[in-house]
């Protein structure tokens, strides 16, 4: 597997941007887009060595990450890409994982496949995302 | 049975067990949050040897009637 991106969890996408340029000195890899099935506004943004963060601002309380923001907000996940995404679901849950959501198709990956599990062991989410569509 | 599974939950909370009743939630319990939940999840998978299908997850964190309700549905109580 290979570490695709770190996920964060934010109240607002426009200034966690700002913040992720500025401070830390990524750049944003494409416009902020809606995404509908999550009920969330992502952002892709990058470092020049491709070491890349996802922006996640619930829009309401349909939204996955809404109760996360509540409460915590923050680092959220880690993403690793895999090659079979289904075959790799199944070995994470012999090993501890609780599969939390099916995967689905994401918009802001170019339309790859991505599930979500979660580690019993260091209590973590993991999202998992196909290499291929 | 209703006993052992407020016990656990109350463990995993690290709340005493006695401010858990039928309509808490996780407005109500603050240490109830997203990632406590999962770890609800995890516990309860382990200790009753039960599969919780990720459908459910959200669902069982409407209050603790309805978590409860679906661990008791799943054990066969």
């Amino acid at each position: 597997m290979e570490i695709d991106h770190i996920g964060f969890v934010v109240s607002n996408i426009d200034n966690a941007i700002q913040r992720f340029t500025n401070i830390y000195g990524f750049s944003l890899v494409d416009e902020w887009i809606y995404d509908p099935n999550q009920h969330v506004n992502l952002a892709i943004l990058t470092t020049q060595n491709h070491q890349r963060v996802e922006l996640i601002q619930p829009i309401d309380e349909k939204s996955p990450s809404y109760d996360f923001l509540k409460k915590r907000g923050g680092l959220h996940h880690i993403c690793y890409c895999v090659d079979n995404l289904d075959l790799a679901i199944s070995m994470m849950k012999q090993n501890g994982h609780i599969l939390i959501r099916r995967p689905v198709q994401a918009p802001l990956l170019q339309g790859r496949k991505v599930a979500f599990l979660f580690s019993k062991i260091d209590k973590q989410i993991i999202e998992l995302v196909s290499k291929e569509l | 049975m209703t006993n052992n599974v407020k016990k656990l939950f109350a463990t995993i909370l690290q709340v005493d067990p006695h401010q858990i009743n039928d309509s808490s939630s996780p407005d109500t319990l603050e240490a109830w949050d997203s990632i406590n939940h999962l770890n609800l999840i995890a516990a309860f998978e382990d200790e009753f040897s039960i599969d919780i299908e990720p459908e459910e997850i959200p669902l069982m964190m409407q209050n603790y009637a309805t978590f409860v309700s679906i661990i008791l549905t799943k054990i066969g109580a």
